[in-house]
C-alpha cells in the first residue's frame, strides 16, 4: 500500500494539476505539486523505515484484478533500491519546493509542476517495476515529460530545437529499448523480470555465448545509452539545459539523463557479457571525455552538463564492470552534488552565505574531494575496477580532472575579478524566497554526510558497496583528486578568470571557446598540453561531432523528413522482406 | 460457426470503411470521429477475442486519444490548403489504400508460401486468417492516410490506425498460438505509441503554428 502511494502521489498530483489546474490558482497547484512529492517522499521513508526493522523485499500488486497472462503488474522494493527511491524523492520534494520561490510568476506554473509530478512518478516507476511492460511504460512518460520541462520556455529562440534534439535522439534510444524488449519478450514469453531472470541463468549454463540474447541485451544497452546521452548520443546534453533551474536540476541528477542508468542498473542481471563490455566501453569513453570536455568548457553550466555525462559514463562502466550496486551509489553522491551545485546560484542574492556553503559542498562533490558523498562512491568504483586496469585508469584519469575542475571553479568564483554586472536570480520575497535557501541547505548537507553514512553502515547499498577500512581505491582516488585540485589551486589561483555567465545558445557537440584550460601552472606540469590543450580537446570534439553529422548527413538523404520521400523506403523495406520469405 | 464468421465479416467491414472514411474525411471533426470508431471497433474485437481487461480499457482509451490528438493539432495549427486555393484533386488516399491492400494479400501470400505452422487457420470459430486480413486491412489504410495527407492531423490520425491495427494484429496472434506475449507486446504498442504520439503532438504544434502551415511536407527542419 505504501510502495503504491510513493509512485501513484505524484501521479494523481499531475493528473489533478492538469485537469483542474485552473480552479486552484497559482499558489494552489505549487501546494499540491510539491505536496504530492513530499507525500511520495513520505512513503519512502515510511518504507525505508519497514526495511530497517528487517524487512528484506516488499510487493505491490497493481490491479489483481486486472490479470494479464505472462506478466506480473507489480511494484517491488530491494534493500538496494531503499536508497534509491528516497533520494529521488527527496531530491524531487526539494527542486519542487525551490521551485515554488524561484519559478517567475509569468511561467506557466500549471504545466512546470505538472510535468514535474509525472517524471517523478515514472521514475519511481522505472526504479519499481517488477515487470518489462511497465519499466518501458514508465521510460516512455519520463521521455514525455523531460519533452515537456525542456521546452517549457518554448518562446526562447534555442528552445524549441532543444526540444526537437531531445526529441529525436530519444526515438532512436527507445527504437533499440523497444525492438530488445520485443526479442526478450518472444524468446521468454514473459514480461516478468524476475522469472526472465531466472529462465536466463538456466540458458546461460548451456550456452553462455548465445548470439540472439548478445543482439536482445546489446539493443536494451544502447536504448539506455541514448537516455543517458552517452558518446554516440550525446547531442542532446546540452538540451537538457533549457529547463528551467530545478528542473534541469532535477533532469541531471535522479532523472531524465539519468534514467538510462536506472534502466541499466534495473536490467543488469540479464545482460549478456558481451553487452556488459560495450556499456563499459563507451561508459568509459564517456567519462573520459566528458570530464575533458567540461574542463575546458569555459561556460559553467554547459561544463556542469558534460560532468553529467562523465559521472553518467562511470556509473555505466560500473554496471559494466559487473557492480550494479556501486553504479547506484556513484548515481546518488552524484545526484545530491549535482543538485546542490546547480541550484546554488539560484539562490536569491541575501544569501550569500547559504550560497557559499552550497557552491562549495557541490563543488567538492564533483571534484571527489574527500568529504564529499562522490569521494566515497568513486572509491567504491575504484575497488570495482580493481582486476580492470582500463577502466580503472579512466577513473583516476577522471578524479584527476575533476580535482583540477573544482579547483578552477573555486578560482573563477572567488578569486577572479568580478565582470560587470551579474545577472541576478533574486526572484521571490518574503517567506517564499526563504524555501530555495533551506532547501539548497539541505541538499549541500547532504552531499557532505551521505558517504559518511554509508560508509559508516548506517545506509546499506546493498552487498556491493559494503563498509571497508581505508581502501588502495580510496587511497588512489584521494590522491587523484587532490593532486588536481592542488595543480588547479596553484595554477588558475595565480591567473584567476571568471567563466562567462551561461548562454542559451545550443550548438550541437560544439564547444565555446576553450579559453582557461592552458594556465601557465598546467603548462609546467605537461608540455604537451600546455602548448596544444586546448587545441586538442577542442578539435576531438569537433571530430567526434563532424563524425555524427556526416553520418546524419548521409542518412539524411534518404530520409528527408518529408513523408512522401518516406514511402520509398517503406515499400522498398515491404518488397525487401516479400522477397527474402519467398526466395528463401 | 457460420454465423460467427459473417458476424465477424461484418463488424470487420464496418471497421475498414470507419478507417476508410478516417482518411478521407476533410473536415476538422469528421476524420478524428473515424478514427476513433475504428479503433474503438479494434477495441471490441480484441474483447471479443479473449484479450486482457487492461489491455481493452487501453485500447479504448487509446481510441479516444488518437481522436483528441488530432483535432487538438487541428485546432492549433493553420486550416490546411482548402479547396479554393488548391483544386480538389480525386481522392488519391483511396487508390492507394487499394494498393496497399494488394501488397497486403501479398504478404500473406508470401507468407503462407513460405510456410507457416500446421493447423494455422482454424483458432476458434473464426479463422486467424481474417483476423489477420483485417488487422492488414486497417494498417494498409493507415499507410495510405500518411502517405497521402500531408495535414498534420491527419497523420496523426492515420498513425493511430496503424498502431491500432498492429495491436489487433498481435492480440489475434497470441489467441492463434495460445501464447500471453501477444497481449503483452500489445499492450507496449499502445503504451509506447500513445506516449510517441502525445510527444510528436507536443512537438508538431509549436512548429507547424510558427511556420503557419499544417502541412507536414514543409518541414524539413530535422536535418543533419
Amino acid at each position: 500500500m505504501t510502495l503504491w502511494l510513493a509512485v501513484a502521489a505524484p501521479l494523481a498530483g499531475a493528473i489533478l494539476i492538469a485537469v483542474a489546474g485552473g480552479a486552484l490558482g497559482r499558489r494552489g497547484v505549487a501546494a499540491v505539486g510539491a505536496g504530492a512529492l513530499a507525500v511520495s517522499f513520505g512513503a519512502s521513508v515510511a518504507l525505508a523505515q519497514a526495511f530497517a526493522a528487517g524487512r528484506t523485499s516488499l510487493v505491490a500488486d497493481l490491479g489483481p484484478w486486472l490479470p494479464l497472462r505472462g506478466s506480473a503488474l507489480a511494484l517491488r522494493l530491494d534493500p538496494s533500491t531503499v536508497p534509491l527511491i528516497l533520494v529521488t524523492t527527496a531530491v524531487a520534494a526539494l527542486l519542487a519546493l525551490h521551485s515554488i520561490g524561484s519559478l517567475s510568476r509569468t511561467e506557466g506554473t500549471r504545466r512546470y509542476f505538472a510535468a514535474l509530478d509525472l517524471i517523478v512518478s515514472a521514475t519511481l516507476l522505472v526504479i519499481l517495476a517488477r515487470d518489462l511492460v511497465l519499466l518501458l511504460a514508465g521510460c516512455e512518460i519520463a521521455a514525455a515529460s523531460a519533452y515537456l520541462l525542456i521546452t517549457h520556455r518554448a518562446w526562447r529562440p534555442g528552445d524549441a530545437d532543444a526540444g526537437i534534439r531531445s526529441f529525436v535522439t530519444g526515438r532512436v534510444g527507445d527504437a533499440a529499448l523497444l525492438l530488445g524488449a520485443f526479442v526478450l519478450l518472444g524468446l521468454f514469453g514473459t514480461a516478468d523480470l524476475d522469472e526472465i531472470g531466472s529462465r536466463l541463468a538456466a540458458i546461460r549454463l548451456t550456452s553462455p555465448a548465445d548470439s540472439t540474447l548478445f543482439v536482445a541485451t546489446a539493443l536494451l544497452v544502447s536504448g539506455a545509452l541514448a537516455r543517458s546521452a552517452q558518446l554516440p548520443f550525446h547531442g542532446w546534453l546540452p538540451a537538457t539545459l533549457a529547463a528551467p533551474e530545478p528542473a534541469a536540476a532535477l533532469l541531471h541528477t535522479v532523472s531524465g539523463i539519468q534514467v538510462g542508468v536506472i534502466v541499466l542498473v534495473r536490467l543488469a542481471p540479464l545482460l549478456h557479457p558481451g553487452a556488459l563490455v560495450l556499456a563499459a566501453a563507451i561508459g568509459g569513453a564517456t567519462a573520459l571525455l566528458g570530464a575533458i570536455v567540461s574542463l575546458a568548457e569555459s561556460d559553467r553550466r554547459r561544463a556542469i552538463a558534460w560532468s553529467t555525462a562523465s559521472h553518467a559514463g562511470l556509473m555505466f562502466a560500473a554496471v559494466g564492470a559487473g557492480a550494479p550496486g556501486v553504479a547506484l551509489f556513484q548515481l546518488l553522491s552524484h545526484a545530491l552534488a549535482k543538485a546542490t551545485l546547480l541550484l546554488a546560484p539560484d539562490v536569491a542574492e541575501r544569501a550569500p552565505n547559504a550560497r557559499a556553503f552550497g557552491f562549495v559542498s557541490g563543488v567538492l562533490g564533483l571534484g571527489l574531494l574527500p568529504p564529499a558523498a562522490t569521494f566515497f562512491s568513486a572509491s567504491a568504483l575504484a575497488s570495482a575496477f580493481a582486476d580492470r586496469p582500463l577502466l580503472l585508469g579512466v577513473l583516476l584519469a577522471v578524479a584527476l580532472v575533476s580535482g583540477l575542475r573544482a579547483a578552477r571553479l573555486i578560482a573563477s568564483t572567488f578569486l577572479a575579478p568580478a565582470t560587470g554586472a551579474r545577472v541576478s536570480h533574486a526572484r521571490g520575497s518574503g517567506p517564499l524566497a526563504l524555501v530555495p535557501v533551506v532547501s539548497l541547505g539541505v541538499l549541500a548537507a547532504g552531499t557532505l554526510t551521505f558517504g559518511g553514512l554509508v560508509f559508516a553502515g548506517a545506509v546499506s547499498l546493498g552487498t556491493a558497496v559494503a563498509p571497508t577500512a581505508l581502501t588502495t581505491g580510496q587511497i588512489a582516488v584521494a590522491a587523484a583528486s587532490l593532486a588536481g585540485a592542488a595543480v588547479g589551486l596553484w595554477s588558475y589561483g595565480r591567473r584567476p578568470r571568471a567563466l562567462t555567465p551561461s548562454r542559451p545558445s545550443l550548438a550541437l557537440a560544439r564547444m565555446s571557446r576553450a579559453d582557461a584550460l592552458v594556465a601557465r601552472g598546467f603548462a609546467a606540469l605537461a608540455g604537451l598540453l600546455a602548448i596544444e590543450g586546448e587545441g586538442i580537446v577542442r578539435r576531438s570534439v569537433d571530430a567526434l561531432g563532424w563524425l555524427v553529422q556526416r553520418g546524419a548527413l548521409i542518412t539524411g538523404r534518404i530520409e528527408s523528413g518529408g513523408v512522401r520521400a518516406d514511402q520509398a523506403v517503406l515499400w522498398t523495406a515491404v518488397v525487401t522482406l516479400l522477397a527474402y520469405w519467398t526466395l528463401r | 460457426m457460420t454465423s460467427d464468421i459473417v458476424a465477424f465479416a461484418v463488424a470487420a467491414t464496418l471497421v475498414v470503411v470507419a478507417s476508410l472514411t478516417a482518411i478521407t474525411r476533410r473536415g476538422a471533426g469528421g476524420a478524428a470521429v473515424a478514427a476513433a470508431l475504428t479503433n474503438a471497433g479494434l477495441a471490441a474485437l480484441t474483447a471479443i477475442l479473449g484479450a486482457p481487461p487492461l489491455l481493452v480499457i487501453l485500447f479504448v482509451a487509446f481510441a479516444a486519444a488518437v481522436a483528441l490528438f488530432s483535432v487538438a493539432l487541428g485546432s492549433s495549427t493553420a486550416p490546411s490548403v482548402g479547396p479554393v486555393a488548391r483544386p480538389r484533386r480525386p481522392q488519391p488516399e483511396l487508390a492507394s489504400a487499394l494498393v496497399a491492400f494488394g501488397f497486403v494479400g501479398l504478404v500473406g501470400w508470401a507468407l503462407t508460401r513460405a510456410g507457416l505452422p500446421p493447423g494455422w487457420p482454424t483458432a476458434g470459430a473464426v479463422p486467424t486468417e481474417l483476423h489477420l486480413a483485417l488487422g492488414g486491412s486497417v494498417f494498409a489504410v493507415g499507410i495510405a492516410g500518411l502517405t497521402h495527407r500531408p495535414n498534420a492531423k491527419d497523420a496523426v490520425a492515420s498513425l493511430g490506425l496503424m498502431l491500432g491495427a498492429v495491436a489487433f494484429t498481435l492480440v489475434a496472434g497470441d489467441r492463434r498460438y495460445d501464447q500471453p506475449v501477444g497481449a503483452l507486446a500489445a499492450l507496449v504498442v499502445i503504451a509506447v505509441g500513445s506516449a510517441q504520439l502525445a510527444i510528436a503532438v507536443g512537438l508538431l504544434g509549436p512548429l507547424l503554428r510558427r511556420r503557419g502551415t499544417a502541412d507536414l511536407d514543409d518541414i524539413r527542419e530535422p536535418r543533419g
